[in-house]
């Protein structure tokens, strides 16, 4: 332990805190730990529980849709299961799968130790499962939500939402909301200041830049739809009546602050899959990307632009052609930089030598099923004609598309991709691709054919339609393929599990990569890299495989590894933010009681001591 | 069997009218320009994969090259042409169904959208009804549309495409039948339990139809003829339902919560339209709203169906309904 750092002189009483834990292995090494690998992993953990429990509510909405006329989950429950279901897969699951990948990545293919505020991290993990148990208690304290995922006000008014599931989805929003920007602003941080010596950011891994362009876009967005919640529940609470007709206010401008959120947000979910396979798709060719500086500006283009587009998910509000021919005409020039990603990624197959493991098998289905979500997305830029698709099933179809083909199917690459990383275990190559096989074709059986209940005039959200309305084969048959979607999934991350718990160990490089992460062993020490690397060229791992060189390094620090210190801290401020979200729904005192750990700890979490440590290098010559 | 979707009532790809029929040409211009491209790339994209599928034990690297920036910007050029070529005909067609074509002299028909159920006004000749209205083909509806509690979206999509009903807001929306015959139409914004249930029918028909059935909506509701129904007037009024529904010429029914029920005999289905109006029918709705439409304000405020005090019995719900047919 070195003896550089700042000691404070703190009063006796708070000298236990002097002293941070430090247990390397069982529950309390997991509660209090700052290695981003770690925390990367619990939110791999989490956001698979959370795509089960989205996937069991999907499986629910299915059962009830598969005839006419059920009663299975009617009027408001079935509203609960709708609104719970978009709640929990995009905030729950999705996102954090992103946030799985930038955590373990990130660090790894800059070549850094950890992120630049490792508190901060496990601050953000606890927030966002803070947000999910707030969300989700909805269920066991008088009802979820009903009122859509995105809330239309004056729905959620008091008035017409009297039970308390609109406050527990305000909150747990909040608080993933809050996970997600500090999140954000960590990433962006570590990105700028911790790549390793002569990696420019031109010469920075795509994954890690579009993981760069993604924190800007919560950073930015983010923190409307956070003001947006709190109007809303002071709304609800306090008597304010920004969304509230009668009193002045207007349930549109809910609408704006929504969706200058709610694009962004599309991708927010649909840029890390894509960073994921504009990794994966030059590994299985053997050849770099094609086209590296565009793929990375069309990134930062998409992210930019998908701010300029947020009133196409508001057509039919009244907006009269003016609004609407200028929305249609910025949805419509997103298609340019996201075709130049779709044709670089083509480019890069062309005249490569393609190996089709499981990793480059999801990565050409997203593009498949990316340019259908596109080109339903492009039709329904089309205001004009978006009248008629607006609020159908040719919309749920589009969104599943986007969302799952050009999302999911990028996260279940870069799961198989990089579970070596993970856990330095391998998944089994032939389950694998039956697997791949199932979850492709029951993916397409279930959201193709809402494209033409959309055509054929089925409203979204709707709990039930009479016979009458010729809807009831086309659904019984989705509601069937759903089912083995869901199945085919589930098989996926019980092979997931399999394969960690299996003896498959993995190589360092397994797949004969390009990217400094497949430098290290798999998994990685704590330390990630014992000598930090020297980058000169993009893909310095391949270079250096090619040319058989070493990749160039520092000279070591004669301290040792510099590691940062554990802490109780992250946990601790989260439990005070979860008690005083409980509080605020009930108007308690908890509130106050919640608010008083989260500032304790707060204070705590400056106060504590010995911000870092250091090991001892291993053996030179020995990874 | 799975293509039945294709004949239903809300098919917007039958349309039958002018803005229905001008929207299903852009959707299908998108739509067959989108195939070709998707043909184009993917097929592309299908060839590449097969065709440079790497050769069991070939290890040796393909050619390394990356880029190709005339390529690229040829690329995003044809993008950005065909990105152009979908924007002008969805400007002019925005523009073009902002409002009916001048001249055209267009009924104006006032929608409000409540929880659960609309109601339709039509100025012109003082008539209000709900759930389910008469149109003349050949003639352009301008609608008005607004809402007085959540947003709903007022929906017939064999006529033309969906506007939102929001509160404090008056939206507008015009399409045309050119057939006569029966449109269904649906609320197409979640607006809460009932969403679902929230439907409702066009009737389009001919000037001289359309004509006799302005008169009869325009006039008092019929009194009532047999015993049963007389005694269910009487119901009407002691068990409180003028409190929220009007009936023309029945004096202290002046009620504007629930649908104006004047000539509620003449309607065909009740119950969000889920349900013929027959007498079974209407004894099952009043005898338990909310299994027909969950969460409506009648099931939730309505004293007799809170209130033991004031709870139906079997007897008044048919006195009720025999009094309900009867106001044809």
């Amino acid at each position: 332990m070195s003896g550089h750092s700042h000691k404070l002189a703190l009063p006796k009483f708070l000298s236990f805190l002097k002293n941070r834990p430090t247990k390397e292995n069982g529950l309390v090494s997991w509660l209090t730990t700052v290695d981003h690998k770690r925390i990367g992993i619990l939110y791999l953990y989490t956001s698979f529980f959370f795509l089960f429990v989205g996937g069991i509510e999907a499986l629910f909405v299915r059962s009830q849709l598969s005839a006419n006329d059920l009663e299975i989950f009617v009027g408001s429950t079935y509203n609960q299961l709708v609104t719970m279901h978009a709640t929990t897969m995009i905030f729950l699951a999705i996102m954090p799968l992103a946030a799985a990948f930038f955590n373990f990545m990130i660090p790894l293919q800059i070549g850094a130790r950890d992120v630049a505020f490792p508190r901060l991290n496990a601050f953000s993990y606890f927030m966002y499962l803070a947000g999910g148990i707030v969300l989700n208690a909805s269920w066991f304290m008088g009802g979820a939500s009903d009122a859509g995922w995105f809330a239309y006000a004056p729905l959620t008014s008091a008035t017409y939402s009297p039970t308390h599931g609109v406050d527990f989805w305000i909150l747990g929003l909040i608080l993933t909301g809050i996970s997600s920007t500090v999140a954000a602003i960590n990433f962006i941080v570590t990105i700028i200041n911790m790549r390793a010596p002569g990696m420019t950011l031109m010469k920075m891994p795509v994954f890690s830049w579009m993981a760069f362009v993604t924190a800007f876009l919560l950073a930015f967005a983010l923190p409307v739809i956070t003001i947006a919640l709190i109007i809303l529940f002071m709304d609800r609470n306090y008597g304010t009546t920004f969304f509230q007709t009668a009193a002045g206010g207007d349930p549109i401008l809910w609408q704006h602050l929504f969706w200058v959120f709610g694009h962004p947000e599309v991708y927010i979910i649909v840029l890390p899959a894509f960073g994921i396979v504009s990794e994966i798709i030059p590994v299985f060719s053997r050849k770099p990307l094609f086209g590296y500086k565009l793929v990375v500006l069309s990134g930062a283009a998409i992210g930019f632009m998908g701010f300029t587009v947020w009133s196409h998910h508001m057509f039919t509000v009244g907006m009269g052609p003016i609004v609407n021919s200028a929305f249609s005409i910025t949805t419509a020039a997103i298609a340019i930089p996201t075709g130049v990603k779709i044709f670089n990624w083509i480019l890069t197959l062309w005249n490569g030598k393609i190996k089709f493991s499981v990793p480059m098998m999801y990565s050409t289905a997203l593009v498949f099923l990316f340019m259908v979500g596109g080109f339903s997305g492009l039709m329904h830029g089309a205001a004009a004609s978006d009248f008629q698709q607006h609020d159908t099933y040719f919309v749920v179809a589009h969104f599943h598309y986007t969302i799952l083909g050009g999302g999911l199917f990028g996260f279940l690459a870069g799961t198989v991709y990089w579970l070596p990383k993970f856990f330095g275990k391998i998944m089994d190559e032939e389950r694998g691709r039956k697997i791949f096989w199932w979850i492709f074709i029951s993916f397409n059986l279930t959201f193709f054919p809402m494209h033409f209940l959309g055509t054929s005039g089925m409203p979204r959200r709707i709990y039930t339609y009479s016979s009458d309305m010729e809807w009831t084969a086309l659904n019984g048959f989705i509601t069937l393929a759903s089912f083995v979607l869901g199945i085919a999934l589930l098989v996926f991350f019980i092979e997931v599990i399999k394969a960690v718990k299996s003896k498959n160990k993995a190589s360092a490089d397994p797949w004969d990569a390009r990217t400094l992460e497949w430098s290290i062993p798999s998994p990685p020490p704590v330390y990630n890299f014992a000598d930090l690397p020297k980058i000169e060229k993009i893909d310095e791992f391949w270079e250096s495989k090619v040319s058989n060189k070493p990749i160039k390094t520092l000279p070591r620090d004669p301290h040792g590894i510099h590691m940062p210190g554990k802490s109780w801290m992250p946990l601790i401020t989260s439990i005070g933010l979860l008690i005083a979200s409980f509080g605020a729904v009930y108007e308690s005192d908890l509130r106050y009681i919640g608010l008083g750990i989260f500032l304790l700890a707060y204070y705590g979490w400056a106060l504590e001591g010995e911000a870092e440590y250091y090991l001892p290098y291993p053996k030179k010559g020995k990874k | 069997m799975f293509l039945d979707f294709i004949l239903s009532p809300q098919n917007w790809l039958d349309p039958a009218g002018p803005v229905a029929s001008d929207q299903k040409d852009l959707f299908l211009f998108t739509l067959y320009l989108c195939i070709g491209i998707f043909v184009i790339v993917g097929g592309f994209m299908l060839y590449s994969i097969l065709k440079f599928k790497a050769k069991p034990g070939d290890e040796e690297l393909p050619d390394q090259s990356h880029d190709g920036t005339q390529l690229e910007i040829g690329l995003m050029v044809v993008s950005a042409i065909l990105v152009a070529v979908i924007a002008v005909p969805n400007v002019k067609l925005l523009y073009k169904l902002a409002e009916p074509p001048r001249g055209s002299n267009p009924l104006q028909v006032n929608v409000i959208g409540h929880q659960y159920w609309w109601e339709f006004e039509i100025p012109e000749y003082q008539i209000a009804t709900a759930n389910e209205f008469k149109i003349p083909i050949g003639r352009p509806i301008e609608f008005n549309v607004s809402s007085v509690d959540v947003i709903h979206s007022f929906w017939v999509p064999r006529l033309g495409g969906k506007v939102d009903a929001v509160p404090g807001r008056d939206n507008y929306l015009w399409f045309q039948a050119d057939q006569e015959g029966w449109y269904s139409g649906q609320c197409a914004e979640l607006c809460g339990s009932s969403h679902a249930k929230m439907k409702f029918e066009v009737h389009a028909v001919n000037d001289e139809e359309f004509l006799a059935w302005v008169e009869k909506e325009a006039a008092p509701a019929e009194q009532p003829i047999t015993e049963l129904a007389k005694e269910g007037k009487e119901l009407f009024l002691t068990k409180m339902c003028v409190t929220c529904h009007a009936v023309k010429g029945y004096d202290g029914a002046i009620g504007i919560t629930g649908p104006n029920l004047s000539h509620f005999g003449s309607r065909r289905k009740l119950a969000g339209m889920w349900v013929e109006n027959t007498k079974d029918n209407l004894e099952d709705w009043l005898g338990d709203p909310a299994s027909f439409k969950p969460d409506n304000i009648m099931a939730l405020q309505g004293p007799m169906y809170i209130d033991d005090k004031f709870a139906l019995t079997r007897d008044e719900i048919e006195k009720l309904a025999a009094y309900l047919k009867e106001l044809y």
